[in-house]
C-alpha cells in the first residue's frame, strides 16, 4: 500500500500555485470578475496578479477580456475547460487533505 | 501540499466572491434613507426631491463599489438567481394578506408590520448564514408592531397607526440602514486592501 501523497504527482502545477489557486477559487464562485476585485480578494499586487493571470490565460484556464476605451476594465472568467480543471483539482486536493489527515505511517 | 490554514483562506475567498453581491449593503442604506424621507408628511406630498436624492445616492453607491471593490458577475445557477423565483410567491403572499386584512378589518399597521417583517427576513436568506441580523430585525419589527405602545402616547393610539409621521416607515427605513451597514462591514472585512507594488 502506498502513501496518500503519491496522488500529488498528478497535481496540476499551473493551478496549484497558492496565488493562482486563490485566483481560480474566486473565479469558480462567479461568472466573471474584474481585475480590481481579484486584486482585493486575493491581496496580490497589480504586477503579481497580471503575471499569474497571463500564465493562467496561456494555459487556457482563464479568458481575459479588456473592455472600455475611456475607462478600461479587465474582466476575467474561467474557460469551460478551466472550470472543469479547477473543479477536478479541488476534488483531488480535498481527497489528499482527507487522506493525509487520516494517514497513519506505521500502517503503511 | 495545501495545509488547513490555506484551505480555510481559499474557502473564505470563494465565499467572499459568491456573496459579494449580497454584501454591497450601501444600496440597502439608500433604500432605507428613501423610506425614512417618505415617512414625513411634507416630503410625501412632493416626491421629486426624495426620488432625485435616491437616484443620486444609488449612482454614488454604484460608483463607489465599482471603484473601490471592483465588479463581480454572480453565477447564473447561484442562490441569488434561485431567489428570483421567490419574488412572485412573495408578491402573491402580500396580495393574500392585504385581501384577508380588508375582509377581517385588521388595522393597516399590523398588516404593514407583517409584510415588512417577511420582506426583511427574506432579504437575508434563508438560511441567513452570516446574516442573522435580518431575521433579528424582522422579529424586532414584529415585536414593535404587536407591543401595546399606544399606552405610551397621549392619544392612546399605536405610534405605527399615526397618519402624520409614518413611524412604521421610519422604523423599517432605520432597520434597512442598520442591516445595510452590517452587510457593508462584512464586505470591507472580507476584502483586504490591495498590496503595494514591490519596489
Amino acid at each position: 500500500m502506498g502513501t496518500p501523497f503519491e496522488d500529488m504527482t498528478e497535481i496540476d502545477r499551473l493551478v496549484h500555485d497558492p496565488s493562482r489557486l486563490a485566483i481560480t477559487s474566486a473565479l469558480s464562485a462567479c461568472e466573471s470578475a474584474d481585475f480590481l476585485f481579484l486584486q482585493r480578494v486575493t491581496g496580490l499586487s497589480k504586477g503579481n496578479l497580471s503575471s499569474h493571470l497571463a500564465k493562467l490565460e496561456k494555459g487556457e484556464i482563464v479568458k481575459i477580456v479588456k473592455t472600455g476605451e475611456r475607462r478600461p476594465r479587465t474582466v476575467v472568467s474561467l474557460t469551460e475547460s478551466g472550470r472543469t480543471t479547477v473543479a477536478e483539482h479541488w476534488d483531488r486536493l480535498m481527497r489528499l487533505h482527507e487522506a493525509a489527515r487520516t494517514w497513519n505511517p506505521s500502517e503503511a | 501540499m495545501v495545509n488547513a490554514y490555506e484551505l480555510d483562506r481559499l474557502d473564505r475567498i470563494h465565499r467572499s466572491t459568491a456573496e459579494h453581491a449580497h454584501r454591497r449593503g450601501l444600496y440597502l442604506v439608500a433604500y432605507g434613507v428613501l423610506l425614512g424621507f417618505l415617512a414625513f408628511d411634507g416630503v410625501r406630498e412632493n416626491h421629486v426631491v426624495p426620488v432625485l436624492l435616491f437616484a443620486v445616492l444609488l449612482a454614488a453607491v454604484s460608483g463607489y463599489y465599482r471603484k473601490t471593490f471592483g465588479t463581480v458577475v454572480p453565477r447564473r445557477d447561484g442562490a441569488r438567481f434561485r431567489a428570483f423565483w421567490l419574488i412572485p410567491v412573495l408578491l402573491s403572499g402580500v396580495l393574500v394578506v392585504i385581501i384577508a386584512a380588508n375582509v377581517t378589518g385588521t388595522p393597516g399597521y399590523l398588516t404593514g408590520g407583517l409584510i415588512f417583517a417577511v420582506f426583511l427576513a427574506s432579504i437575508g436568506g434563508p438560511p441567513w448564514s452570516g446574516r442573522r441580523h435580518y431575521p433579528v430585525s424582522a422579529m424586532v419589527l414584529m415585536a414593535l408592531t404587536l407591543a401595546p405602545l399606544g399606552v405610551l402616547t397621549p392619544s392612546g393610539e399605536h405610534p405605527f397607526a399615526s397618519a402624520d409621521t409614518r413611524w412604521q416607515l421610519l422604523v423599517v427605513g432605520a432597520l434597512l440602514v442598520v442591516n445595510g451597514l452590517l452587510d457593508h462591514r462584512a464586505l470591507v472585512r472580507s476584502l483586504p486592501r490591495p498590496a503595494r507594488e514591490e519596489e
